[in-house]
């Protein structure tokens, strides 16, 4: 072997100085391939386990303050106008709107780490919510006894609920939502970089091995031959898991688009309704704009059940119809002069009561689609997510076995050739 | 040893201990201390803000120019003729056109608590709002058609007043609505059919007892009502609060953010039947008259109506419904005021 050591004058590097090199490239491509591959992977899955687990959690839990709230002002508005009347839906909508907004609000405040913004949110909504139900307490109490004073603390109620509470709650979900899409985001990049690496770690391999073939007359280092097999898997696997996991997040992605869509048409929604009841409440009065408030969150309703194709969305859009004749209904008990009570008390039924025909029914249908639309979404979303952590599952573990072992291997291969020079 | 020498040097192993290293890193990530609140938290949870708010529309209004006007002056009205009997209305006068339609068509207002305000009863046969003001116009319609039950109510706001009887929405506005010379000039008034003052509803342990004491204390009215600019006199050097209308007069009297509500006593006394822990307190310091308004044009109209109030001054109808809403709550129950014909 010594003859060979010396023949190479003329060549600018010395095989010993070359074998050395290439084992060294070799080596440190394989060692920051396989750091890169298993630490991307093991962050990619903690992301979208943080996603599954805390962030979507969250962002539902704000995401139903805001709604939960936006209901409480409808159907607080709805007791009140019902206070002479037992068994109205929205008695019982809302005592659940208000155990649920504490309870969702308990979670979001468990977290309000790293956000300002969120420790602020979170703050104006536990001081806002008990004066919220003060005001409506004493709303309600008052209307029990027929005090008209009633009606000016539901509206300060509502005032409240408008002015101070709702933009914090919509603060709240802001933080969530973006944080979600942070997870999914960071879940959901690309794979070049970790290619690009796979495919220089191969180049490199090659070139060494070529080296050593031509330098040693040795036909195939299997050392070599092995690493190189083994980086390939590394590579074909990421190469084909990567995609799909990246498929898997988009798909998500869409479907919390599509959540979130439904949410947004289904406040619409709870708006509207909760502006027809103060309407009613206010009537007659110097107060509000109650009905031009309905007019424009039923245009928002409109515009967003139109562009919507979910599997409950022609349900929505019959029920906004037969709500759209329900409210028109009511307008001559506002508009034109009254003999009797009985418009009055028609337009009572049909806005409190869940009867056929009336508005409360109808707004009922359409929130309860959106509301299944919305959810159907979120679990689609989830189960997206779930396939995309399972398409890199085994991933980052391999990688760290394979990288070791085609270490191990690019190593023998090279020491055996290496100590022939030394 | 061989094996020694190939840790030593190959350059893979210090790369596979540098993994692993980063891998336990990673593990150990999962696994920080959440840091310690900051002082600034601790602080805004020890003394939050405070949030009880204002009912919406609140304004503290400066002191203007204005004050109370005691009586306009513009209270004078055309002296009524006989009266035709129920049903047999003067062919082409306005009551003639009214009885044609089958029913009056009045404006009034749908929250003021005893004056005008919605029907608590859930029969669809009843009338859907009572009150003092009601009672008038149900005693317009029955010298009209013989029958008090003959009337559609139009729920007007305050600003509506004058409005709705400019573009002919309603035929009669029974509204507290006070007779001063400005709005004589867009509406016809009717005779005074009850007299109120300017007074002060305070919390029953305010030490407020008169208009003086309010000096430098807040009040509140209701916004565009003569009222306010009563209180906004610099005279009485009151820090005047305009709210929206006269409950949430009340919902800020109650949460302790003005001193005293003060407008006519008769509206004041709707406020306080609601809260038996208010009360009235001090001397009249204004005196307003009150009409029905009809549009301008409809002398016979007015003619008409003025007789059906004088009619009923006379045959104590007057006194019955003045006992019915107000009884002696504001002292003992007053003689009919008397009207002033041109």
């Amino acid at each position: 072997m010594t003859q060979y050591l010396a023949t190479p004058p003329r060549r600018r590097v010395s095989t010993r100085t070359g074998l050395r090199l290439g084992s060294a490239v070799s080596s440190a491509l394989i060692a920051v391939l396989g750091v890169t591959v298993s630490v991307s992977v093991a962050d990619r899955q903690a992301d979208l386990r943080h996603a599954v687990s805390t962030a979507e959690p969250l962002a539902v839990a704000a995401e139903d303050i805001y709604r939960d709230l936006s209901d409480a002002d409808a159907a607080s508005a709805e007791t009140f106008l019902s206070a002479a009347q037992a068994g109205t839906s929205g008695e019982e909508r809302y005592a659940a709107d208000l155990s649920r907004v504490s309870a969702n609000l308990a979670a979001v405040d468990a977290d309000t780490r790293g956000s300002a913004a969120l420790r602020a949110a979170d703050g104006e909504l536990l001081a806002g919510l008990p004066v919220f139900t003060k005001l409506i307490g004493t709303a309600l109490a008052d209307a029990r006894q027929n005090l008209p004073v009633g009606a000016a603390y539901l509206r300060e109620a509502s005032a409240l609920l408008r002015d101070r509470l709702l933009p914090a709650a919509q603060t709240a979900l802001k933080v969530e939502s973006d944080r979600l899409k942070a997870d999914d985001d960071a879940a959901g990049t690309d794979y070049t970089l970790e290619l690009v690496m796979a495919g220089a770690t191969i180049v490199a391999l090659l070139v060494t091995q070529t080296f050593v073939r031509r330098r040693t007359r040795r036909r195939i280092n299997p050392g070599l031959l092995g690493a190189t097999t083994l980086v390939a898997v590394i590579a074909v696997w990421t190469g084909f898991a990567g995609p799909d996991e990246g498929d898997a997040v988009a798909k998500a992605k869409t479907h919390w688009q599509a959540a979130d869509t439904a949410i947004a048409t289904d406040l619409a929604a709870v708006e509207a309704h909760g502006d027809e009841l103060l309407g009613l409440a206010a009537r007659g009065e110097d107060v509000g704009a109650y009905e031009n408030d309905f007019a424009k969150a039923t245009a928002t309703l409109d515009s967003l059940l139109k562009n919507d194709h979910g599997a409950y969305a022609d349900d929505a859009r019959l029920a906004r119809q037969s709500w759209g004749a329900a409210h028109l209904a009511l307008v001559p008990a506002e508009t034109l002069p009254q003999p009797d009570n009985a418009a009055n008390v028609q337009a009572l039924r049909l806005l409190t009561q869940p009867a056929a025909g009336g508005s409360d029914a109808a707004f009922l249908r359409v929130d309860q689609d959106l509301r299944q639309g919305a959810d159907a979404e979120e679990a689609q979303y989830l189960a997206a997510v779930r396939a995309g952590h399972g398409d890199l599952d085994g991933l980052a573990a391999a990688t760290v076995a394979l990288t070791v072992v085609a270490l191990a291997a690019a190593g023998y291969g090279m020491y055996r050739r290496l100590r022939e020079y030394r | 040893m061989t094996r020694a020498d190939q840790r030593n040097r190959g350059v893979g192993t210090a790369l596979l201990a540098a993994l692993l290293t980063v891998a336990a890193a990673l593990t150990a990530a999962c696994s920080t201390l959440p840091a310690p609140p900051s002082a600034a938290s601790s602080r805004a949870a020890a003394n939050p803000p405070q949030l009880t708010p204002f009912p919406d529309g609140v304004t503290t209004m400066p002191p203007g120019p204005s004050g109370g006007v005691p009586v306009s002056g513009c209270e004078k009205t055309p002296r009524p003729g006989p009266l035709p009997p129920p049903g047999q209305m003067p062919a082409g006068s306005t009551m003639a056109r009214i009885s044609q339609r089958g029913y009056l068509i009045a404006g009034v207002d749908e929250d003021s608590y005893l004056f005008g305000y919605r029907n608590p009863s859930t029969d669809p046969g009843a009338a859907p709002l009572i009150g003092f003001d009601i009672d008038f116009v149900r005693e317009v319609a029955k010298a009209i058609f013989g029958s008090p039950d003959k009337v559609r109510y139009k729920a007007i706001t305050k600003a509506q007043r004058i409005s709705s009887l400019t573009d002919g929405s309603v035929d009669i506005v029974a509204d507290i609505f006070t007779v001063d010379c400005e709005r004589a000039k867009q509406v016809a008034f009717s005779s005074d059919y009850f007299d109120a003052g300017q007074r002060i509803l305070v919390n029953q342990s305010s030490p407020v007892r008169s208009l003086a004491d309010l000096a430098g204390r807040k009040a509140c009215a209701a916004a565009g009502t003569t009222s306010i600019q009563t209180l906004a006199n610099p005279a009485y050097h009151v820090v005047p609060v305009s709210a929206v209308n006269w409950a949430d007069c009340l919902v800020m009297l109650q949460q302790g953010q003005v001193d005293a509500v003060s407008t006519t006593d008769l509206i004041l006394l709707g406020l306080q039947i609601q809260d038996p822990y208010t009360t009235i307190v001090g001397p009249r310091f204004t005196y307003e008259r009150h009409g029905l308004g009809m549009p301008l044009g409809e002398p016979d109209f007015v003619r008409f109506v003025n007789g059906v109030l004088e009619k009923i001054r006379a045959d104590g109808t007057w006194t019955a419904i003045y006992t019915r809403w107000v009884g002696d709550k504001l002292g003992p129950v007053p003689a009919p005021p008397p009207p002033d014909y041109q």
